[in-house]
């Protein structure tokens, strides 16, 4: 369990680093199997932001699910910071997620009977601590999303755009050393999906934190350093971005999507 | 309307848990109400069977009251009343016999051989029936004949005027055959032979009469007062056979009640799930309508899923009441010593039990479907029904609306059977009423019961207790499946308790002595004298009872000793000792407060009583609280023992209170009192046995009840898995969420639980404070039957009742729970 202490102390945690060997995922589908993954290799440096763009299917969301703990591989290595995931039992899996990892998804990411700071706070919560000595890094994360004098608000009070900054405050609280966006955009108008990015992308700078993105959407990987592209549950191909501040131009990521025929 | 069927069907299928705990609830509530219908049928079966053995053929009795008997002249003039086919006299006397080792009492019954054939039934397992002209022969009931080695042909001795004598056994009676004293301690013997051997000429003490028409009857009734001359309690077999019915109709009556609970329950747990499948469904019915689907087959298309697994289920529950049947009507028989015929398949009453089952199902069912059906395409598609998460005004001032009708309805004042039956069937408006209610305080009550879990699981506890408000309708119906049950739990208990401490009360004022001699029939006033003279005790005062004549009534009355039961006696307005000293005196009565308030009597009136010399004022000593039960209910009259036997001829007894002496050893007193009580068959018990014995019979039909409160019960905890499937598939992408915030398996399956223990929790709060006013309104409502049980709220059977929903609750959860941990893939 993280003290509250350590919450407190570092930017973020140290590490990050991602390696999948040989990962396959098979899931039954009625009298059949279909492959979600097959055999896919990659590595993700800590610190490092990178993007899984791919059609829908391609097994970039089984991809991150597996990277995540949330799903365990059918065969194959995914290891976090040197820790084979496959060797955790349920629980300390749970507590691994809770304290390393961060997740935003599409839809539905908040507690629909939790306040605004209860959900950022839901990790403590889990964790059986009381929010009230974390209370100040509750309301600066508030504060961060741009949700000061909504914290008292539930989520059916707050627009999609709002929901997915509380969820990404969520995903932040712990200080992961890992942060895991499925789609964090895909609900949202232009402004709203912009805004978020730009807090992922400012979290992963700030805290040298690594962060894992699926997205179909140009506009959010050219956040990325590097973006893996995936097709029938295996990397096609990966392109390396760099970081930079100017998140406009799409040239290289298009022009590679096009030879891809993506 | 095929097509939607189809669909109907098919999600029927698809949620086959979902589906099968309905078709469970409604199985469980049909079942329990077809078992009550057909134990009720075969208790009625067995009281006509019992009643047609008691009184034949003849359509009218006429029996003596006190001690007057009829005289050989009385009989004579009844036989020659028009229309009057056949008379059948019976003498009664409780005789000494020995035969081999064996010797006691039985009841000797003297009939006519010409013409008690004629009225009663005479089923002969060996041997002939009583004749004239064998005046020695006796016939004897075969167990009895059996338990003491008796066979036909065999003599044995009977104690006669002129001493022992011996008969010979002539006959043996099959079971089934009229056997008109209790316990089948019974021998039969021609009238003459009773008459003249046994010192009972002019002891005529009942007439059976076989009219020559059921037309005549009214007109031969009319004439038996003049003709008999003196008191008789005149009634036809038909009055006779309604009494009978009415005494068991309340046991009936309260069977049928407590056997809806589980349907009532059930009904709840269906509108629940089709309200849930409305929820799920919504938007696809919403689809169908835009397409082109009609109002009416959307209807359908809700109806069915709620009326097609109901319909499976109250078939099957049928089937299942026949089989419970046996169980409850073997326990029935036991605990309350009622006749019960074997149980029968019964296709009308296994036709009203499905026919009730669907009744409830399609009630259920159909409000949430024609409330969606109304809705336009877009509303549905929108799910504007889906976010039910808001307490629903409109249904609570409904709910409030119903408590308001049901509490008049049961202010007002219930005489006769059905009345007071519909009166208490009031109860369960009154309860649907307040589930509904409920709505209003399930999120307050949430907050509050909820607070101690919160810290539970490392956060599941307090989502948990969020979670319960989140659907307040469903909650509210969920926990409403509890409180049902564990409302009528307490309030029975509490009627139990009250009773048994209204019975504690009775005995301690009724029987002043440490021990009591029971008989099952009336005993000559000579073994009164042996008891008093044991050597271990002080004193043997008996206690008599027998009918009297007041106008045109008949009343209960006991003979009993003022100076030893006057003390103890509670008066209503201070039993002064000029009253006590005026029922010492004589010509003085004392009066039952039911009685008096019935009759309008006041201390100081007086109350005629028809006495061997007639007509007879007897001053009113004083009104008491408590007097001896009566079958009528209005307890008994009090009279001197000395007054009962001057006036009325009344010298046995059939209670004697035997008090020990201060210095003797209580076993070894007892021991004496045990042994001379079971010389002469009877039984001695001390008033703390008999304040045991009340208890327990009151506990026993408590018993009987609450198993069928405890199937309701069960219904409830079904609810209660039905709901948590619902609510774990409604939640499918928010348990994703805490998956990946980090709560572990066995946090969400903690969390799964929780909720269900809170809304069986909540259940047995709301149940046990509805329950606590309803035994109020209970308690108040059984102080008509003469028994005066004080309030008394049941405690520790709340407390077990709270804690048994949250343990029913939270295994329902079982499976839910387990489903809400099984995240992969989602």
């Amino acid at each position: 369990m993280t003290s509250p202490a350590t919450i407190e102390q570092a930017p973020g945690q140290a590490g990050g680093v991602l390696e999948a060997a040989g990962l396959t995922k098979r899931y039954p589908f009625g009298d059949r199997t279909v492959d979600a993954l097959q055999g896919v290799d990659f590595h993700v440096g800590a610190g490092e932001f990178v993007a899984l763009m791919g059609p829908s299917g391609s097994g970039k969301t089984t991809l991150l699910q597996t990277a995540g703990g949330l799903i365990p591989a059918t065969s194959g290595t995914m290891r976090v910071d040197g820790v084979d995931l496959a060797s955790l039992s349920d629980s300390a899996l749970a507590r691994f997620r809770r304290e390393r990892l961060g997740f935003v998804f599409q839809f539905h990411n908040l507690i629909p009977t939790l306040d605004v700071v209860e959900n950022i706070g839901l990790p403590l919560l889990l964790a059986g601590q009381s929010l009230t000595p974390h209370r100040e890094r509750l309301l600066d994360l508030v504060e961060v999303v741009g949700l000061r004098g909504r914290e008292r608000h539930k989520p059916s009070r707050l627009s999609a755009g709002e929901q997915q900054r509380v969820a990404l405050a969520r995903a932040l609280v712990m200080r992961p050393a890992i942060l895991m966006a499925d789609e964090p955009t895909g609900n949202l108008d232009f402004l709203s999906g912009r805004e978020v990015l730009q807090l992922i992308w400012e979290s992963c700078v700030n805290f040298q934190q690594t962060t894992l993105l699926v997205t179909h959407d140009i506009r959010a990987a050219r956040y990325a350093d590097r973006v893996y592209f995936l097709r029938d549950g295996r990397i096609l191909d990966e392109l390396a971005l760099g970081r930079t501040e100017d998140h406009a131009n799409a040239g290289p990521l298009l022009a590679r999507l096009q030879e891809l025929g993506l | 309307m095929l097509a939607l069927s189809s669909l109907a069907f098919r999600s029927l299928v698809s949620n086959i848990l979902r589906t099968s705990i309905v078709v469970g609830a409604v199985l469980l509530g049909v079942a329990a109400f077809t078992a009550v219908q057909l134990t009720n049928d075969a208790m009625g079966r067995g009281l006509e069977a019992s009643w047609r053995v008691s009184v034949g053929a003849s359509q009218l009795q006429a029996r003596s009251v006190a001690a007057v008997a009829f005289s050989d002249a009385a009989l004579t003039r009844v036989r020659a009343v028009p229309e009057v086919v056949a008379v059948a006299p019976i003498v009664r006397k409780r005789i000494f016999f020995a035969a081999g080792d064996e010797h006691g009492f039985v009841e000797l019954i003297g009939v006519d051989p010409a013409t008690e054939p004629r009225i009663r039934f005479y089923g002969l397992n060996g041997g002939s029936f009583v004749d004239d002209g064998d005046p020695s022969g006796v016939v004897a009931v075969t167990a009895w004949a059996e338990a003491r080695g008796l066979h036909v042909g065999d003599p044995l001795d009977l104690m006669t005027e002129d001493g022992l004598q011996q008969f010979r056994l002539r006959g043996l009676l099959a079971p089934d055959a009229a056997g008109m004293a209790t316990y089948g301690q019974t021998l039969l013997a021609p009238i003459s032979t009773a008459r003249d051997r046994f010192g009972m000429a002019n002891r005529i003490s009942a007439l059976s009469l076989l009219v020559a028409s059921d037309d005549a009857v009214s007109q031969v009734r009319a004439a038996l007062p003049g003709v008999l001359g003196q008191s008789a309690s005149i009634r036809t077999s038909e009055e006779i056979r309604t009494e009978q019915t009415q005494s068991a109709g309340e046991l009936q009556g309260a069977l049928t009640l407590f056997g809806l609970v589980a349907l009532f329950v059930a009904l709840f747990l269906i509108l629940n799930t089709v309200e849930m499948t409305v929820a799920e469904q919504l938007q696809q019915a919403g689809r169908v309508r835009a397409i082109g689907a009609t109002r009416g087959q959307v209807l359908w298309f809700f109806l069915v899923q709620g009326v097609v697994p109901g319909a499976a289920g109250a078939v099957l529950g049928a089937l299942a009441g026949f089989g419970l049947a046996h169980a409850l009507a073997a326990w029935t028989s036991v605990i309350e010593q009622v006749a019960v015929a074997p149980i029968v398949f019964s296709l009308p009453l296994t036709l009203l039990g499905i026919g009730v089952g669907l009744a409830v199902v399609t009630v259920a069912s159909f409000s949430p479907a024609l409330r969606v059906s109304r809705l336009n395409p877009i509303e549905m598609i929108q799910g504007v029904e889906a976010t039910a998460d808001t307490v629903g005004w409109r249904v609570v001032v409904f709910g409030v609306g119903l408590i308001a009708l049901a509490t008049i309805g049961l202010a007002q004042p219930a005489q006769g059977g059905l009345a007071r039956f519909l009166h208490a069937a009031l109860l369960f408006p009154l309860l649907a009423g307040l589930v509904l209610a409920s709505r209003a305080v399930v999120p307050p009550l949430s907050a509050a019961l909820g607070a101690p879990f919160r810290g539970l699981g490392g956060g599941a506890g307090r989502l948990a207790s969020l979670n319960l408000t989140r659907h307040v309708g469903r909650t509210a119906l969920t926990v409403g499946g509890f409180m049902v049950s564990l409302s009528l739990l307490v309030a029975v208990t509490s009627l139990a308790l009250s009773s048994a401490r209204a019975g504690e009360r009775l005995v301690a004022s009724l029987i002043p002595s440490e021990f009591v001699v029971v008989s099952p029939v009336e005993q000559p006033a000579l073994f009164v004298d042996e008891f008093a003279r044991l050597p271990d005790v002080t004193y043997a005062s008996p206690v008599g009872f027998f009918a009297v004549q007041s106008g045109r009534t008949i009343v209960q009355a006991a003979s009993v000793d003022p100076a030893v039961l006057g003390p103890r006696l509670q008066s209503i307005d201070g039993l002064s000792p000029d009253a006590v000293f005026a029922f010492q005196a004589g010509g003085a009565v004392l009066v039952p407060r039911r009685l008096a308030e019935a009759r309008g009597l006041a201390v100081g009136t007086s109350l005629e009583l028809q006495t061997a010399d007639g007509p007879r004022p007897f001053r009113i000593a004083g009104i008491v609280e408590h007097s001896f039960p009566s079958a009528d209910r209005t307890s008994t009259l009090l009279l001197s023992r000395a007054d009962a036997e001057r006036f009325f001829g009344q010298r046995g007894f059939r209670l004697l209170m035997v008090e020990p002496r201060a210095n003797a050893d209580p076993s070894i007193a007892r021991a004496e009192v045990a042994e001379l009580a079971e010389q002469y068959g009877m039984s001695a018990v001390t008033a703390g046995e008999i304040t045991a014995e009340v208890a327990a019979a009151v506990f026993r039909l408590l018993a009987l009840l609450a198993a069928l409160v405890g199937i309701g019960t069960i219904v409830g905890a079904f609810g209660a898995a039905n709901t948590m499937l619902m609510n774990v598939a409604e939640r499918r992408r928010e348990y994703g969420v805490l998956w990946a915030a980090g709560m572990s398996r066995r946090q969400l399956q903690v969390m799964t639980l929780l909720e269900a223990a809170m809304m069986g929790l909540l259940g047995g709060v709301l149940g046990t404070i509805v329950g606590g006013v309803v035994s109020v309104v209970l308690v108040g409502l059984s102080r008509t039957s003469g028994f005066e049980p004080q309030y008394v709220f049941p405690l520790q059977a709340a407390l077990l009742g709270i804690v048994l929903a949250t343990l029913a609750a939270a295994t329902a959860a079982v499976v839910p729970a387990r489903q809400a941990a099984m995240i992969e893939g989602r």
